[in-house]
C-alpha cells in the first residue's frame, strides 16, 4: 500500500482500491464550506488508512457565507472548507478581515480543533490571516497558497459545474495528501517522538561488515539522511538498532565525512546481534520514551515483522531500494509533520545527552540534596500564562509516565484553565548545570474554597528521575493557590503511568484505587523557600 | 490499438475501482445505485487520467456508461 501512496502521483483509481484491512480510528469532520471537498475527501481516505485512521464527515451545505451551522454532537475536527474567490465578488468585503471574523466566530461557538483550509487566498493574504488567527486556542491555517503553487495545474474550470469545485484532480490529490498526511494527524494524533533506524540497506545501500567505513552514499541515501537529520531538527529523536559490531559503526561514524548523519545524531544507539525488537526497547528505555512513539525504519521485512509482531505499538517503515521512495513516505508519514517547533523540542536531544552525567552525579552523591546542589538547578513557573498554551497542551497530551488524570486536554480546554478567574494553568521550566530543559510540567486546576483541586498534573519523561517532581508541584502550587492549605490530587490509571500514581500513593500514604482523587496538606509538599536551589515565580498574568 | 471490447473491459474495471463494486460492460449510471453524481466525477478523473484524454464540459454529464466512455476513449485525444 505505502508503495502506491507515497509514488510520486498516484492515480485515482489506485487510490481508490487501496482499502485497509485492518481496525482504524474514528474520527467525525465537520465541515464548512462553499465548494467541494468530497472528492479530496474520498482520496484522503487512503491515506488516512495508512496512518490508522478513518475520517466520517458530516454532512455540509454550501455555503458562502460561511453561517456555521453547528447541528448534532461536537465533532473530532471543524473544517473550514473554503473558496474565496466567490466572495472577491463582493467589492466591500475584505477577505482576510472576513475570514478571520467567521474563524473567531467558530471558535467561540465550538470546542473541537479547527482546521481553516482556504483556496484562493494569495500568500500573503494567507500570511495576514494567518497573524489574525493563530493565537486562537485549537485554530490551525493550512499553507494552501503555498501547496498549489507547487502544482503544475491547480484549476480546472471544467469541472466547477459538475464537481461543484474549481480544484484540478492533481490538486484534489495533493490537498488529499497533505490533509490525511500531515494536517489532520498534526492537530488530532500526538506526534511521534522518535525515529529508529537500522544501517545497512537503509540509511546507505551497502553492508559495513562487508563494504567497511566505505560503503556507498549515492544521492538519494544522501537525501534520505538529510531528511532523517531535518526530522532531528524538527524535535523527533533518532536512534540506531543495528546487527553490526559497535567498533565497525564507530569507525564508520568518524571516517564519513560526507554523511549527514553523524554519531552524535542519533539519542540512543543497540549495535549487536539480538533481536531488533529487543534492542528497540532498550533504545526506547534509553531515551525515556514509551514504543507507542516510535516509527521502526529497517530495509528487511523478516526484522520489521519481528519488531511489529513482538512490539505491535510500534510503527514500522519498509526502508525502499529506491531511498527516494522512503524519503517521500517519512516525510509523509502521520505523526511526523508538525504545525511548528517548540523551543522544547530543539532542546530534547541535548537534554537527553545530559542524563547519563546527572546518574553519574547521582551515583557519587549519598546525599538527595547534596546531589540536587551538585546539579546547581534552576525552576521557572509561570502560572497563567496565554504565550504557554500550545506547551501545556502538547504536555497534556504526550506525557505518559507521569500524568495523573490523563485528561488529554485540548487546546480549548487548556485555554480555559488559563484564562478562567476560579482555574488555573502553570508551567514549569526546569534547568541546571547540565542543559536547559525548557518547560517540562504543566498543572491544571481549580480552586474550590480554599482547597487547590488538581485536575491534571503532567511531567515530561526528560525531567523524571531527578527527585524533583514534589518540588515542582509545590513550586506549581504556590503560583497558583498560594494560599491553600492543602489540594486534592485527581488521578486515574493508565496504561503507562505507574510513576505518577507511585508518586502520589507515596505523598499521601494511601493506597489508590483506579481512579479517584486523594486530599493532601500543603504541608506534606517541601517547602518552597527551602528547596536548595533557586525558583524564579513569575507574575500571574492574569492579574 | 485495442478492440472495442477489451476497452469496454477496461473501463469497467476503472468504473469497478472507483464505485468498490463490480460492474460489467453494460453498466451505467441509470442501472448502478452507487453510481451517483459524486462517484460521476471521480470515474471521469480515473478515466481521463487513465487514458490521457481531455472531455469537454458537455461529454462529461452525457458519458454515463461503460459503453460511451469506452467509445469516447477509442476516439482520438
Amino acid at each position: 500500500m505505502a508503495r502506491v501512496l507515497f509514488k510520486r502521483r498516484p492515480t485515482r483509481l489506485e487510490l481508490s482500491e487501496s482499502r485497509p484491512v485492518w481496525p482504524c480510528r474514528d474520527f467525525s469532520v465537520r465541515p464548512h464550506r462553499n465548494h467541494s471537498y468530497e472528492h479530496v475527501a474520498s482520496a484522503a481516505s487512503a491515506w488516512a488508512a495508512y496512518g490508522n485512521y478513518r475520517l466520517i464527515w458530516s454532512d455540509a451545505p454550501y455555503d458562502d457565507t460561511l453561517a456555521l451551522r453547528l447541528d448534532g454532537s461536537p465533532p473530532d475536527l471543524e473544517l473550514v472548507w473554503h473558496d474565496i474567490e466567490p466572495i472577491r465578488s463582493s467589492p466591500d468585503i475584505d477577505v482576510v478581515a472576513w475570514l478571520s471574523s467567521r474563524i473567531h466566530a467558530l471558535r467561540d461557538l465550538s470546542g473541537s480543533p479547527i482546521l481553516a483550509a482556504i483556496v484562493g487566498l494569495s500568500p500573503e493574504e494567507e500570511v495576514a490571516l494567518r497573524g489574525l488567527i493563530g493565537g486562537l486556542p485549537g485554530v490551525r491555517l493550512a499553507p494552501v497558497s503555498d501547496l498549489l503553487a507547487s502544482v503544475s495545474k491547480p484549476f480546472d474550470p471544467r469541472f466547477m459545474k459538475i464537481a461543484g469545485s474549481r480544484l484540478s484532480e492533481e490538486a484534489n490529490l495533493a490537498l488529499a495528501k497533505h490533509l490525511a498526511c500531515r494536517w489532520i494527524p498534526a492537530l488530532l494524533l500526538p506526534r511521534l517522538k522518535a525515529v529508529v533506524v537500522d544501517l545497512d540497506h537503509t540509511i546507505y545501500p551497502g553492508v559495513l561488515a562487508e563494504d567497511g567505513p566505505d560503503v556507498p552514499l549515492p544521492a538519494d541515501y544522501s537525501a534520505l539522511q538529510a531528511s532523517l537529520l531535518k526530522l532531528k531538527r524538527s524535535g523527533i529523536m533518532l536512534a540506531l538498532v543495528s546487527k553490526n559490531t559497535p567498533e565497525d559503526v564507530e569507525a564508520l561514524f568518524s571516517r564519513r565525512g560526507d554523511f549527514a548523519l553523524g554519531r552524535a545524531d542519533f539519542s540512543a544507539m543497540e549495535i549487536g546481534w539480538g533481536s531488533k525488537a529487543e534492542s528497540t526497547l532498550r533504545v526506547c528505555q534509553k531515551m525515556r520514551i514509551d514504543p507507542s512513539s516510535v516509527l521502526f525504519i529497517d530495509d528487511n521485512p523478516g526484522e520489521l515483522l519481528e519488531v511489529a509482531e513482538r512490539l505491535p505499538c510500534v510503527s514500522v517503515m519498509h526502508a525502499a531500494q529506491d531511498a527516494h521512495a522512503t524519503v517521500e513516505e517519512l516525510e509523509f508519514y502521520p505523526g511526523l509533520w508538525t504545525w511548528g517547533t517548540s523551543a522544547e523540542d530543539s532542546l530534547r536531544s541535548a537534554d537527553l545527552e545530559a542524563e547519563s552525567a546527572r546518574a553519574g552525579i547521582r551515583m557519587r552523591e549519598r546525599d538527595e540534596w547534596a546531589y540536587l546542589r551538585g546539579l546547581s538547578p534552576e525552576m521557572e513557573v509561570w502560572p497563567n500564562s496565554p504565550q504557554l498554551m500550545r506547551r501545556l497542551h502538547e504536555l497534556s497530551q504526550k506525557t505518559n509516565q507521569f500524568n495523573l488524570a490523563i485528561g488529554r486536554l485540548s487546546e480549548v480546554q487548556v485555554n480555559r484553565y488559563i484564562r478562567s478567574p476560579e482555574a488555573f494553568a502553570v508551567a514549569i521550566a526546569l534547568r541546571d548545570r547540565l542543559s536547559d530543559s525548557g518547560v517540562i510540567g504543566a498543572m491544571f486546576g481549580r480552586l474550590d474554597g480554599d482547597v487547590a483541586v488538581v485536575e491534571e498534573w503532567a511531567i515530561s519523561c526528560r525531567a523524571l528521575g531527578r527527585g524533583l517532581e514534589g518540588m515542582m508541584a509545590a513550586c506549581a502550587l504556590t503560583a497558583a493557590a498560594p494560599r491553600a492549605p492543602a489540594c486534592r490530587f485527581h488521578y486515574r490509571t493508565g496504561p503507562r503511568n505507574a510513576p505518577a500514581l507511585e508518586w502520589l500513593a507515596k505523598l499521601s500514604g494511601k493506597k489508590l484505587t483506579a481512579e479517584g482523587c486523594v486530599m493532601i496538606p500543603s504541608t506534606a509538599l517541601p517547602a518552597v523557600a527551602e528547596m536548595p536551589f533557586r525558583v524564579i515565580i513569575h507574575e500571574d498574568e492574569r492579574l | 490499438m485495442k478492440d472495442s471490447d477489451a476497452l469496454e473491459l477496461e473501463v469497467a474495471r476503472i468504473v469497478s475501482g472507483i464505485l468498490r463494486v463490480d460492474v460489467g460492460v453494460d453498466a451505467s449510471r441509470l442501472n448502478v445505485p452507487g453510481w451517483d453524481s459524486l462517484r460521476h466525477v471521480e470515474i471521469l478523473f480515473a478515466v481521463e487520467e487513465a487514458y490521457g484524454v481531455t472531455l469537454d464540459e458537455a461529454e462529461m454529464a452525457a458519458l454515463d456508461s461503460v459503453k460511451s466512455l469506452a467509445r469516447r476513449v477509442s476516439m482520438p485525444r
